[in-house]
């Protein structure tokens, strides 16, 4: 464990982060169609691309059965119902949303001041 | 860079810490996702178990038998993540109308059958119980844990970047819509379930899990509750798969910076004709499969 955590944040601190996969690097395979079969960065080979097939409504019905808030806060009414109550159960929620868009606008304010 | 958590990390933390504290941020994120997966494979489990108890009073659920219908919603994620990336996006659009529609489906149920016989409203907006032994302040906290759990979608656009064709305007706007879609479904399904249910001591203890329970007592009817929990058990299907989608996403990306030491190399790859990474969703239900093991 402690092994792998050295060499791993050396190579994390000494690399170039994987994220600029948009240039062609050596070692790469494509197929007919131009769609890269390899892609090798820092040493690691990434595989294919990921194909880009989620809409705007895909993704937020992923987000939306991930959570799938209403069978997941039912499911819980015993641990709720215990602490808290049904006045904990409903206004918690409203507290949580509060607070989750809060952490969705900080981080839309961070990435759009770091570019 | 579909790692979210750690790589905010890495942009955000100073530079001479930066990589340490990215690094912590994967691992953290890794195992609770992996635990999410788990925690999805589980709910949906007691809820299917909830609908035999529905039907038989005696039955006891053997550990074994719990174990299997965890491992049946795992393999079903594991399947359409490994051989269905394709069809996932039409796949989770028609779980959100699943989950939506069914959703109303039961409120109109239970409203029907309650047949004006509700909980005084105090009972509902107003009534704060702490059997806990902790202060009510901290009894308010921990009792909202489930709810941040279940609003707990931000990140979740981020891991999914790589594949959204218009991230820069798409993400953002699924990061905020994701919990408040799912708060705004929620609080009045809990509204009409805690409005609707008739005895709340039994709520906590009946076999037949929460919902099962309230919905027997309040449609009467062992044939219409199991109809109605059965919605829940398909949307929480859709959800067990969704976890599995992200959490293969989250350890594919830290795989892809070597978060994983010498295991990076075989968790990275995307294959080339699935389109999916096909280890970094092995490894993450085999780690349930343990979770399984270890506690059911």
């Amino acid at each position: 464990m402690s092994r792998a955590t050295n060499g791993s944040t050396d190579r994390l601190l000494g690399s170039t982060p994987s994220h600029d996969y948009g240039a062609t690097e050596r070692g790469d395979e494509m197929d007919a169609t131009g769609h890269r079969l390899h892609h090798v960065v820092n040493g690691i080979d990434q595989g294919a691309d990921l194909e880009r097939n989620f809409s705007f409504f895909d993704s937020l019905g992923l987000a939306f059965s991930l959570l799938n808030t209403w069978t997941a806060m039912a499911a819980a009414l015993p641990v709720g119902l215990a602490l808290g109550g049904s006045a904990t159960m409903l206004w918690g929620l409203v507290v949580s949303l509060i607070g989750q868009v809060l952490i969705a606008i900080v981080l839309w304010v961070y990435s759009d001041e770091r570019g | 860079m579909a790692g979210g958590q750690y790589d905010w990390t890495y942009i955000l933390a100073p530079k001479n810490k930066r990589a340490k504290l990215s690094f912590f941020a994967g691992w953290m994120a890794c195992a609770g996702w992996i635990a999410l997966l788990a925690a999805a494979a589980a709910l949906t489990q007691a809820l299917l178990m909830g609908v035999i108890a529905l039907w038989n009073d005696a039955y006891v659920m053997e550990r074994w038998q719990a174990f299997l219908a965890m491992m049946l919603f795992l393999v079903i994620s594991l399947v359409l993540n490994v051989f269905g990336v394709r069809i996932l996006p039409a796949l989770d659009a028609f779980g959100l109308y699943w989950s939506v529609i069914g959703m109303v489906v039961v409120m109109v149920a239970l409203l029907v059958c309650a047949k004006g016989e509700y909980q005084p409203p105090k009972a509902v907006f107003g009534t704060f119980t702490n059997t806990s032994g902790w202060p009510d302040g901290f009894a308010f906290f921990l009792g909202m844990l489930q709810s941040w759990l279940t609003t707990s979608s931000t990140d979740t656009a981020a891991h999914l970047i790589e594949e959204m064709p218009n991230p820069a305007i798409t993400a953002p706007r699924v990061m905020w819509l994701g919990p408040v879609t799912g708060v705004v479904t929620a609080w009045p399904f809990m509204v009409v379930l805690l409005f609707t249910l008739k005895d709340f001591d039994a709520v906590l203890t009946s076999p037949a899990g929460p919902l099962g329970e309230i919905y027997h007592q309040v449609t009467q009817s062992r044939l219409g509750a199991t109809l109605l929990l059965l919605i829940s058990v398909v949307a929480m299907t859709f959800c067990t798969q969704s976890v599995g989608t992200i959490v293969s996403r989250m350890v594919m990306s830290f795989a892809r910076d070597r978060g994983f030491g010498s295991w990076s190399a075989p968790l990275a790859p995307v294959h080339p004709k699935l389109k999916s990474p096909v280890m970094a969703v092995i490894f993450s239900s085999a780690w349930v499969v343990l979770f399984g093991l270890i506690c059911e």
